[in-house]
């Protein structure tokens, strides 16, 4: 019934063809991974290929014989008996269910998870074990809580400093982690592979050093401190310091002549400047121009290009970008150029696509808080879901016992209400359900009262520039806006967006505090009151 | 739109094979084939909740005596005994068989146990196939279509859709082999180069690109004549194209060749965005060819393949199990253990690169189409062609059928569910 000739074969036919060794062997050997180097469309044309296979092809050679094609089984007419009995040899792990809704499987998922810590396929493991028994499984979660397959930090960093060492070659990275299958490791480095800008180890310590580094030095910008902390900038810092002139390295941060931040100022006849500016002054005895010449139609050219608003460029930076040669790939991290005595530990390669350690580390923080927006939409969206399939958030408010009001104004509710007119402008409505125990007429009160003492025109205007931006202005009279107030204010608000509400606070009632003790008005009383509270708020 | 020849009556009933242990190994540092990805596929599968909805299997690892059933024995030995650390011993056997360090096919910890699950998942499913336990069988750990009889090939080691196919062969008369990875499917081809109960189709990049073989001029040996279809094709093909290509050439296929199963090999190494690959496949398009094949509702057995973007492969083959489910899932990627694999958008569907240009003219689609068609058209003539024989396939087919008595090829009715015979066999 089924023609079995390749099991015969044609044998003039295998001498022909058969396996033109080398050939044969190149067009297989050829990379498949560099997409063939050697070119094997053949000459002929569709017309003259009539006679298909039957033609010797210089190029590709039909391999046809026994020794390449496959033994065809016989066609075995199967009765309705061995329909049934088929030989299972695979593990049946699940199987769906009619009778379980999505919302059974889903809470019992949930359960297991949160309470268990299953993942969702052990979950479902168990209840197919327990075929589909939704209590049974249920009770028998507790019996098998699975063993967390989580690495000590010894070996977190034993990996990593084995990986930076090896690469990816895992029976090597074997050698330094005995215990571990190669199994164990791939699986662990695919987890840690993208995660790693984030929770590296080596990172965390490098920085945790260079923050104590950072409290040591008593000068800078406190941002750029920050920013170079990560990896060990000590050779940065360490350069930052000149020797020219008189290096006072202020708290002054900005140049006099270009209004450039600057870790280092230096004095001169004309102000306190910058290094450029310096040299230039030093050179020719004048300003460093920052203008370009007249234009055509007079006007003129500014050369100061600043950067966007919230942007903070340290002159020293740029310069050490400009001038500093790419280094070698082995940095050493800030440990061993500081740690007071003791062994050093071997310089570690930071292994990142920039190898400049600034834009590094900029590189570094960027990509973390890109990693965190992520995560945190994919768990807001994951929430969502979860809300939407319990039916609706309702179900989610936390309680809140119904209040007495109270005429009295704790502490924690200033806060509360401060925050809240940054965030809801005169909303009184709103302010007196959040903070509970206030009425309207309280929260209006408050305002009235405390309007000068917490500058809530500024929390006002803030939070109209943020939600219109067109509407006019209360006639009050205008606070001096200085413009580390300001900054500072905006930088708060930068914070509330990071969840640290208490920065937002602390930072407002400072600014309150700061422009309450320039205004002329405040008497002594309302100051001594104001830095009362703020001293009970930062406890 | 396609319109289904055959649209199914209800949702399939889908058998899912899969070993945990499968992400775990590791060709080695820089080479491109990464079986990571199937975990990553497999997490994308739990976290659309679509592992829920199938049968979910852990294969059972493939024997020796099964590997055997194409392989040579002295390959297969071979196999089980190289490891990295004795490969020194065996220089001359390592070029004999392609393996090794200076070939696509390295040998790597764990190598033949590697072989022997995704081998497994592949035979596990054409069994349950085979006694028509579930419509259609998934193993994307399969697919490996370019190992040989007696060496290994463009990172496969042993060709799991022959051996699947051998078994399917027991119980089926016709299988029908359609190929839609970038590479052309040499192995197979070769292994049913001369018979004409398989039919073996592939489309893919043609001239200067692995394998070198497929051009449409091969159209198989012998008894398999006519039963090889190659469709060779440029680089830069889009979903349009592709699809315009693909359905007239399969459904002809389907009506003159009637397989009583078909096996899919679905390579994502044929979308857009892939490290080896040149096509501009988006999902869609590599998609519509999965919604196709399971309308013709045959049974079927879907394979995995190449695929070189870790990513794009998971989003791809989760996609395509959603089809075979006829489950709509999310256009976001759901939070999983390997979320940031999927930034930085973290959307399921790919967009066609706009730099990439097709470089298969209408005219030339069109011609080749021709071709090929014409080609296909010759399975009317073929002596040898069998189609008396009745395929026990699908469960409906009870005992009503009318069914040959004798194993002698015979002039009776088809009696297949899905419509009269074009023409009745011939009788030798």
């Amino acid at each position: 019934m089924v023609s079995a000739s390749n099991k015969t074969g044609n044998d003039n036919k295998e001498d022909k063809k058969g396996r033109g060794a080398s050939q044969t062997n190149s067009l297989s050997a050829t990379n498949g991974h560099l997409s063939a180097g050697t070119s094997v469309t053949t000459l002929l044309s569709a017309g003259a290929a009539d006679t298909g296979d039957e033609q010797e092809k210089e190029e590709v050679p039909k391999r046809v014989g026994k020794a390449y094609q496959a033994d065809i089984p016989d066609f075995q007419q199967s009765s309705d008996e061995q329909l049934e009995r088929c030989p299972e040899r695979a593990l049946l792990v699940w199987a769906p269910n009619s009778t379980l809704t999505e919302q059974q499987l889903e809470e019992y998922l949930w359960l297991a998870k949160d309470k268990y810590g299953y993942n969702a396929e052990q979950a479902l493991g168990m209840l197919f074990w327990h075929r589909h028994d939704l209590e049974r499984a249920t009770s028998d979660l507790a019996n098998f809580t699975p063993l967390p397959d989580e690495w000590t930090t010894e070996d977190k960093v034993l990996f990593e400093q084995a990986f930076m060492f090896h690469g990816k070659i895992f029976n090597r990275i074997r050698q330094m982690l005995p215990d571990k299958s190669i199994a164990q490791l791939v699986k662990y480095y695919y987890l840690w592979k993208k995660t790693r800008q984030k929770n590296s180890l080596l990172d965390k310590h490098c920085k945790k050093h260079a923050a104590q580094l950072a409290a040591l030095s008593a000068q800078g910008n406190g941002k750029t401190e920050s920013e170079l902390g990560s990896v060990g900038d000590d050779s940065e810092r360490g350069s930052g310091g000149l020797d020219g002139g008189d290096g006072t390295g202020k708290a002054d941060k900005l140049c006099n002549n270009c209004t450039v931040p600057t870790n280092f100022l230096h004095s001169t006849t004309k102000g306190m400047q910058c290094l450029t500016c310096y040299n230039h002054w030093k050179r020719t005895g004048s300003l460093r121009p920052t203008v370009g010449p007249l234009k055509r139609d007079r006007q003129l050219i500014k050369h100061k290009r600043h950067p966007p608003p919230g942007m903070y460029i340290n002159h020293e930076d740029l310069l050490a970008l400009a001038s500093h040669p790419i280094p070698p790939t082995n940095i050493t991290c800030g440990i061993s150029s500081s740690s007071g005595g003791g062994s050093q530990p071997p310089p570690i390669t930071a292994g990142s696509a920039s190898q400049h350690p600034v834009i590094r580390h900029v590189e570094n923080e960027v990509i973390a808080l890109k990693r965190q927006v992520q995560a945190n939409k994919a768990e807001l969206s994951y929430l969502r879901t979860r809300v939407a399939t319990s039916g609706g958030i309702n179900g989610h408010r936390p309680l809140v016992p119904a209040q007495r009001l109270n005429a009295k104004w704790s502490n924690d509710e200033l806060l509360l209400a401060v925050q809240g007119v940054r965030q809801y402008g005169r909303n009184f409505k709103a302010l007196a359900e959040i903070i509970g125990n206030k009425s309207e007429n309280h929260v209006r009160s408050f305002f009235a009262t405390y309007r000068k003492r917490y500058n809530l025109d500024q929390a006002l205007r803030e939070w109209e520039a943020e939600n219109s931006g067109s509407r006019a202005v209360d006639d009050d009279t205008e606070m001096e806006t200085e413009p580390s107030v300001s900054a500072s204010t905006s930088r708060s608000t930068a914070a509330t967006i990071s969840n640290s509400t208490a920065t937002t606070i602390t930072t407002t009632t400072t600014a309150a505090v700061a422009t309450a003790s320039t205004s002329s008005t405040t008497s002594l009383n309302t100051t001594t009151t104001t830095t009362a509270t703020v001293v009970a708020v930062q406890r | 739109y396609t319109e289904p020849l055959y649209p199914p009556m209800s949702k399939s009933r889908v058998c899912y094979y899969y070993d945990a242990d499968i992400g775990s190994y590791y060709y080695g540092s820089g080479h491109p084939m990464k079986p990571h990805r199937l975990r990553l596929t497999h997490n994308l599968l739990l976290s659309y909740k679509l592992y829920r909805k199938m049968e979910v299997y852990k294969p059972h690892y493939a024997t020796d005596d099964e590997i055997s059933q194409f392989h040579y024995d002295e390959y297969v030995d071979f196999l089980k005994k190289v490891t990295p650390d004795n490969r020194k011993e065996y220089a001359q056997n390592l070029q004999k068989f392609n393996l090794g360090e200076f070939t696509d096919c390295p040998i790597f910890d764990g190598l033949y146990q590697f072989c022997q699950s995704y081998s497994g998942g592949s035979i596990d499913g054409a069994m349950k196939l085979n006694h028509g336990m579930t419509d259609i069988a998934v193993n994307w750990s399969g697919g490996l279509h370019h190992a040989k009889k007696s060496e290994a090939s463009g990172f496969c080691y042993v060709n799991d859709i022959v051996l699947s196919i051998l078994e399917l062969l027991k119980y089926h008369s016709r299988v029908l082999y359609i190929d839609i990875d970038i590479h052309h499917g040499d192995g197979v081809e070769e292994a049913f180069y001369t018979t004409d109960r398989v039919l073996t189709c592939s489309f893919h990049k043609f001239g200067d690109f692995f394998p070198g073989t497929g051009d449409h001029i091969d159209l198989g040996a012998k008894d398999g004549r006519y039963y090889s279809v190659n469709f060779p094709l440029e680089s830069g093909i889009d979903d349009g194209s592709f699809q315009r290509i693909f359905q007239p050439v399969i459904t002809r296929i389907i009506e003159l060749y009637r397989p009583g199963v078909i096996v899919l090999q679905c390579g994502a190494d044929s979308l857009t965005g892939d490290r080896l690959g040149c096509f501009n496949l988006t999902l869609k398009g590599h998609g519509e060819c999965v919604t196709f094949v399971k309308n013709l509702g045959i049974p079927l057995l879907v394979l995995g393949g190449g695929g070189y973007k870790k990513s794009n492969v998971a989003r791809c083959w989760a996609y395509e199990t959603s089809l075979l489910l006829d489950e709509k899932i999310d256009g976001n990627i759901p939070y999983n253990d390997f979320f940031e694999f999927y930034g930085p958008d973290f959307r399921l569907h790919l967009q066609p690169a706009q730099d990439v240009p097709n470089l298969n003219s209408k005219a030339y689609l069109d011609n080749m189409m021709q071709i090929v068609l014409q080609n296909v058209a010759m399975l009317e003539n073929a002596p040898s062609v069998q189609m008396q024989d009745v395929p026990r396939d699908t469960r409906i087919l009870d005992a009503e059928e009318d069914v040959t008595e004798g194993a002698e090829a015979k002039r009776l009715s088809d009696g297949e569910p899905f419509g009269p015979p074009e023409h009745e066999a011939e009788l030798f």
